[in-house]
């Protein structure tokens, strides 16, 4: 399979914008800025099938096209780089190996949704990444790749870059809004939608930054050949993130509908240890877990969907057998405590109300009833909160019950793990 | 957009007059006040290395906006220290894919070698122990993040190393 | 929002099964409760914007994939939403039990106890058992963030109402959310004090027992407790207020009771919190007598035989011997029977419910309420284009309309505010113009551009430029509305500035269908219903002169004698006659004008010059301390009666709690004083009074008791 994204696994210093020019980069901007209207961009875009690579998968060109045309005000673009799923590392090696392919793309977006401003909001921990794009930014409007009147057109852009400062809930595209606008990461009530009233309460796209990355690529190779790759509605590749008990953790782009097993064999090195594979999240840990029955389900959004799961970010986190599902839910658990913004109720208190239970279980505590409680208490928050967040919260208890019900019971009977801590 | 340098006599500034410049700069960069808010709390914590809440009500004042929301604003996100903090600040992930790497073994490690509990700072002011959720960085797990870079792959000689590296 | 124009687009929707028909925009809540079906909610507020947090009012709708928070979401034409299926039922059950894991349970030692909204959601909807049995979150508690104001942030279920107040409502921003997740707390910033004018609202908007009021906490249990609707007694605004009494036998608190005309449904802390007066040991509750120099309790019989007496035997002396003062804080029935009293048995005109120097503004601005100047009302910011105030610092004379302000600012009203120095609201203003005092006049005459900027600047120390930007936005304005500070209208330049004002009208109200309307600021609680009432040198009644052949006619067919038409004494000559001991009688209630921080020492002496001098009060007041009489009145909470607010409003106070000792309210003090005086009074309740009062007085003509009701009514010249 061809690196596309991932062309700097091919070639040496692409993140310098001389390797990177040299390699076609910012021909794709060239073809649109000549040739193409700027709904015609948004068109391919729909036409090659990209969906958000987010994790909600939503179709990229529809999303542009909500953005109202012929009105005069301020419309943004923020490229969500907000990047915090757990097991989830992708953005962070496409901006730093090849900034200049994201900003590719970024300005074709702006070019296609009429946009003069456009911020990355980039986690608050990815300092490096920040001046990686920073620079490269300096770079590409020295160029004319950025900045007034781009490869001699009318088009101008800025482009920002807005450090976030430890919030996982400012990947929640509202809450990145507000953040943006220097308020507490509090996600917005829906409607308006962003593409109404967004960033200043002005139309506003929000894409991942895996998503931008495949527009120059869209552009200079046309939609065909894109949704040529992967399934017919999950097109293109995905970068799958891969941690946890693997041999070969990393990032691998791939097909979209790779199976689950080629990924974590063929890539990913295998199960760390020599050990069988017990469970894995396959889209981040906001999904629900899959096991080894689910080797075999294609990795795209419609089959991971009905094997139960999400596609999600695509951040897939492997446990072999060593690893206690309950001491792995209570991780991921009080991650999510942490990182609740504290707006509705059932998630701040629901997801402090389930670390409590969790931990009595894992120390031992458990009793009786105790896991029908944690699913219910789960369920109580799953669609109730506000945000996905919650809902994210759920997925881990809800389906580590579902599938490990007898590791949750002999923690209560045996008032410890039935399997060795990793 | 609604910054202003305008000083109140005879109160002694936190802020440097480098640090009100780089605000002034950076605000260019937004299309409102309260836009510049989080980098400017970066900006007065890269001088001061905390944000004392002197400085939150600086920060306020160049903005023009409450102290209490740009306070509240502070509280809200990990990266902002509202008490002072070690000369170094080692932030220990620990979550699903680190943990599953042994993260935990180099948290107490390191809670040994510092003898600190996370979220706590060495009597010596050099240290800052954190213990921080998923660095996105999982490929290289066991992750810390030191003084704003990442340490990846870690074991215990590794982090003895980095720390005498820090000069313990 | 909900819009009241016809035209708007209907939808119709079903809940319940039940069809209801609303207008576009109307929230899901909303139409529910048009249908009378109850969904319950925390975060949400009528007066605060939707956020759709707290997630207690969450319902399903047909064909969305997850639960909708119906206090933020806008009905949609064919919409079907169920609130009572065992599924919603379950999640309603879920968020209570949420919003109970780290709430501490301790009702029993709560204030809200019993008169809680989580109380009583739990006890409809919410879990029957707890199932969380970890630790629960611990905080310091109470924490004081201000000397009024309590926080006890183990009961916060973080519904947010207080801070979005102090953002949308008091624009103070001193409550915020600290920190985040289960950790957040509510907080002002470290080591400020929660000082706002209007933090009491908070402790009424909280839906649990988090905010709690230091003057109220554990003094009473709901059901120990009956409120009555009464008015606020300490300021003009008259915010209404329902005046709880613990065993009918003191106050407790005093809670706002909404008028959307004139509180909007706040409150100031001034009001709110001095709401003790009432229960205070040191009340008068026993007539006193001067005997042998010292004041001595006596029986009621006794005391107003003395005073009946001794009022007797000064007018026989002659009328311009004896005067009665009335007061800004006792009622119009019993500032009314005080005139009646004066000008009937006793034949005095000399009446007046202040001390101060009356200028030559007093008669002008009692010929401007006679003739109607007077239009503005408060509710007038919710429509006006252009506010402008002058001379008055609202935010202290009229605390709650600072908020109707600063409402008036945020839909985009453009407030001018003048005022020789730059308070609160100024900060609010488009348009500020600090004026050098005494220079009002020219500074109108600037705005309504019949001076030039330039002229106005070099009498007002105004910048002419900012003077210059008044005329364009008065002539732009569809209806401009005025506050003007009616302590300068009573002064000098009074005459004056009411021409000047004239003036101003006709300059914003050219134009076709514009308008000009005026309200002036009297910051005490019933000036206005004071001069309504008589108690003005020179002026009936209504504001009809002494003299004048009709107005003695009506007045003398409704009180069976003819007025007294002796030349009359302001406040301000009664006491300088008093200084020279021309002064045989003075009846003064409610008024304690010794206490006065400047020249009290000059009033006492020439007070202690007055043959004979009763005071009726609440309080032995410095002033009673040298009366030969001390009657002891009762408060606002003992007693029915009415109040004229500063917009013209007549509202109802009503008995709160049993009377306190051997008081008496004033009216039922003078009736009896009269009685003894030979009048024949008949008053069997203060309505009677009110009933003659409606007679007498053109502008009351049209009330009664009735119609004035729960909200108040304004009168009406012509």
């Amino acid at each position: 399979m061809e690196n596309i994204l991932f062309k700097h696994l091919d070639i040496a210093d692409l993140e310098k914008l001389d390797v990177y020019v040299a390699n076609g980069g910012y021909a794709a901007l060239g073809k649109a800025l000549k040739e193409l209207a700027p709904a015609e961009v948004t068109g391919l875009v729909t036409r090659s099938g990209l969906r958000g690579r987010g994790g909600a998968g939503f179709s990229t060109g529809k999303k542009w096209s909500f953005i109202p045309k012929d009105v005069d005000t301020p419309k943004y673009l923020t490229c969500n780089a907000d990047e915090s799923e757990p097991g989830t590392f992708k953005d962070r090696e496409l901006m730093v190996r090849n900034p200049h392919q994201l900003l590719e793309g970024i300005a074709l977006c702006c070019y296609a949704i009429g946009a003069a401003k456009s911020f990355i909001y980039i986690r608050g921990e990815y300092a490096h990444q920040a001046r990686v794009m920073e620079k490269a930014i300096e770079e590409a409007k020295e160029a004319g790749y950025l900045g007034r009147n781009i490869m001699g057109s009318d088009f101008s852009l800025k482009v920002v870059v807005h450090r976030g400062a430890g919030a996982y809930i400012c990947g929640e595209e509202t809450a990145l809004l507000d953040s943006l606008e220097g308020k507490k990461g509090w996600p917005r009530f829906r409607p308006p939608f962003p593409a109404i009233a967004g960033l200043y309460a002005k139309p506003t796209v929000i894409n991942n930054v895996e998503t931008l990355c495949n527009v120059p690529h869209i552009i200079s190779r046309g939609p065909e050949w894109f949704a040529s790759i992967g399934t017919e509605k999950s097109t293109g590749t995905k970068v799958f993130s891969v941690s946890g008990h693997v041999n070969k953790p990393g990032n691998y782009e791939l097909p979209m509908g790779v199976t689950a097993r080629e990924l974590l064999f063929e890539h990913a090195g295998g199960i760390w240890g020599g050990r069988r594979l017990k469970a894995f999240i396959p889209g981040g840990a906001s999904v629900p877990m899959l096991t080894e029955s689910d080797l075999d389900v294609r990795l795209d959004f419609e089959s991971v969907m009905a094997a139960g799961s999400m596609l999600g970010s695509g951040g897939v986190i492997v446990m072999n057998e060593d690893a206690c599902i309950v001491w792995a839910t209570l991780n991921l658990s009080k991650f999510y405590n942490h990182e609740s913004c504290g707006k509705c109720a059932p998630c701040r208190e629901g997801t402090y109300f389930i670390v409590q239970i969790l931990k009595a279980l894992e120390d031992g505590h458990g009793l009786p009833g105790d896991v029908e409680k944690l699913r219910d208490v789960a369920t109580n928050i799953d669609g109730r909160s506000f945000c996905a967040l919650g809902d994210a919260a759920a997925q881990p208890v809800k389906s580590s019950i579902d599938r490990f019900h007898e590791e949750y019971e002999y923690h209560i009977a045996h008032r410890g793990c039935m399997v060795g801590r990793s | 957009m609604g910054v202003t340098q305008a000083q109140q006599p005879g109160k002694a500034r936190l802020l440097s007059e480098a640090t009100r410049e780089n605000i002034s700069r950076i605000a260019l960069n937004y299309d409102s006040a309260q836009s510049v808010v989080m980098p400017a709390l970066y900006a007065a914590q890269e001088q001061l290395g905390y944000l004392p809440d002197q400085a939150i009500v600086e920060v306020a004042e160049i903005l023009q906006l409450p102290p209490s929301e740009v306070g509240a604003v502070a509280s809200f996100y990990t990266m902002y220290f509202r008490r002072p903090v070690g000369q170094h600040i080692i932030s220990v992930c620990e979550t699903l894919s680190c943990a599953l790497r042994g993260a935990e073994g180099i948290m107490e490690h390191v809670r040994r070698k510092l003898n600190i509990k996370a979220g706590e700072t060495t009597a010596d002011g050099k240290f800052s122990l954190n213990s921080v959720e998923c660095l996105g960085a999982c490929d290289m797990a066991p992750v810390a993040m030191i003084d704003g870079e990442y340490y990846g792959n870690l074991t215990e000689e590794k982090v003895d190393e980095i720390l005498m590296g820090l000069g313990l | 929002m909900i819009g009241e124009e016809s035209g708007e687009t209907q939808v119709t929707l079903t809940i319940d099964d039940r069809q209801v028909t609303v207008p576009n925009g109307t929230l899901i809540l909303k139409a529910a409760e048009q249908l009378g079906i109850e969904i319950p909610v925390f975060c949400y507020h009528d007066k605060l914007k939707s956020i759709g947090a707290c997630r207690m009012c969450i319902v399903d709708v047909e064909g969305l994939p997850k639960p909708v928070p119906s206090c933020a979401t806008e009905v949609k034409e064919g919409m079907v939403v169920r609130t009572r299926t065992p599924e919603v039922a379950k999640m309603w059950e879920g968020v209570l039990e949420f919003l109970l894991v780290n709430h501490p349970l301790d009702c029993p030692v709560c204030d809200r106890g019993g008169e809680c909204p989580l109380q009583d959601n739990t006890f409809k909807y919410g879990p029957r058992d707890s199932r969380f049995t970890g630790e629960k979150r611990h905080f310091a508690k109470p924490v004081p963030l201000s000397a009024l104001v309590l926080l006890d942030r183990e009961r916060c279920i973080m519904c947010t109402r207080c801070v979005r107040f102090c953002q949308e409502i008091s624009g103070d921003e001193q409550l915020k959310i600290w920190d985040r997740g289960h950790g957040e707390y509510i907080d002002t910033f470290p080591g400020q004090t929660f000082d706002s004018n209007f933090s009491g609202n908070t402790i009424e908007l909280c839906p649990v027992g988090a905010l709690l009021s230091s003057v109220f906490r554990f003094r009473a249990r709901p059901w120990e407790m009956k409120g009555a609707a009464s008015i606020c007694p300490h300021c003009g605004v008259g915010c209404n207020i329902r005046v709880d009494a613990r065993n009918n036998r003191e106050v407790v608190r005093f809670l706002s009771r909404e008028n959307a005309e004139v509180d909007d449904g706040w409150l100031c802390d001034r009001g709110r919190f001095d709401s003790d007066f009432p229960n205070s040991g040191a009340r008068l509750t026993k007539p006193l007598a001067r005997k042998n120099g010292e004041l001595t309790p006596v029986e009621w019989d006794e005391a107003l035989d003395l005073v009946a007496e001794g009022l007797r035997r000064a007018a026989e002396a002659g009328p311009d011997q004896v005067g009665g003062l009335g007061s800004p804080w006792r009622t119009n029935e019993e500032n009314y029977l005080l005139q009646k009293l004066f000008r009937t048995a006793l034949g005095s005109n000399s009446l007046d419910f202040t001390f101060d120097g009356r200028g030559g503004g007093s008669d002008a601005i009692a010929e401007a309420f006679r003739e109607g100047f007077f239009d503005g009302s408060i509710s007038d910011t919710t429509t006006a284009n252009v506010i402008f105030v002058l001379g008055s610092d609202i935010s202290i004379d009229l605390p709650v309309v600072d908020l109707w302000l600063k409402k008036a600012v945020g839909r985009g009203a453009k407030l001018i505010y003048a005022y020789p120095t730059a308070v609160e609201l100024a900060q609010h203003s488009q348009l500020f113009l600090p004026y050098a005092p005494g220079s009002e006049v020219e500074l109108i005459e600037g705005l309504a551009a019949s001076i030039s900027a330039e002229e106005a600047a070099a009498h007002t120390g105004v910048p002419a430029e900012l003077i210059a930007k008044a005329p364009q936005a008065l002539m732009d304005a569809r209806q401009t509305l005025v506050f003007v500070s009616g302590r300068l209208l009573e002064d000098e330049i009074g005459h004056r500035l009411l021409d000047a004002l004239r003036r101003l009208r006709r300059a914003a109200a050219s134009g076709e269908g514009q308008e000009m309307l005026v309200c002036a600021v009297f910051p005490d609680t019933n000036t206005q219903g004071a001069m309504d009432m008589g108690l003005l040198p020179g002026r009936y009644p209504g504001y009809r002169r002494i003299g004048d052949e009709l107005a003695m006619q009506t007045i003398e067919r409704t009180w069976l004698t003819q007025p007294a038409s002796a030349p009359p004494m302001s406040g301000e000559q009664m006491l300088a006659a008093a200084a020279e001991g021309r002064m045989q009688a003075m009846y003064i209630m409610g008024l304690d004008p010794v206490s006065r921080p400047v020249g009290g020492e000059e009033i006492a002496e020439a007070l202690s010059k007055v043959g004979f001098l009763v005071v009726a009060d609440t309080f032995l007041t410095k002033t009673a301390e040298l009366a030969h009489v001390v009657l002891p009145s009762c408060t606002f909470a003992e007693k029915d009666g009415t109040l004229t607010n500063t917009e013209r409003r007549v509202q109802r106070i009503r008995p709160a709690m049993r009377i306190a000792g051997e008081c008496r309210p004033d009216w039922v003090i003078l009736s009896e004083i009269a009685r003894r005086l030979g009048m024949e009074w008949s008053y069997g309740k203060a309505e009677d009074v009110f009933e003659e009062i409606a007679r007498v007085t053109p502008q009351y003509a049209w009330l009664d008791y009735e119609s004035i009701g729960e909200k108040g009514l304004q009168w009406r010249t012509g």
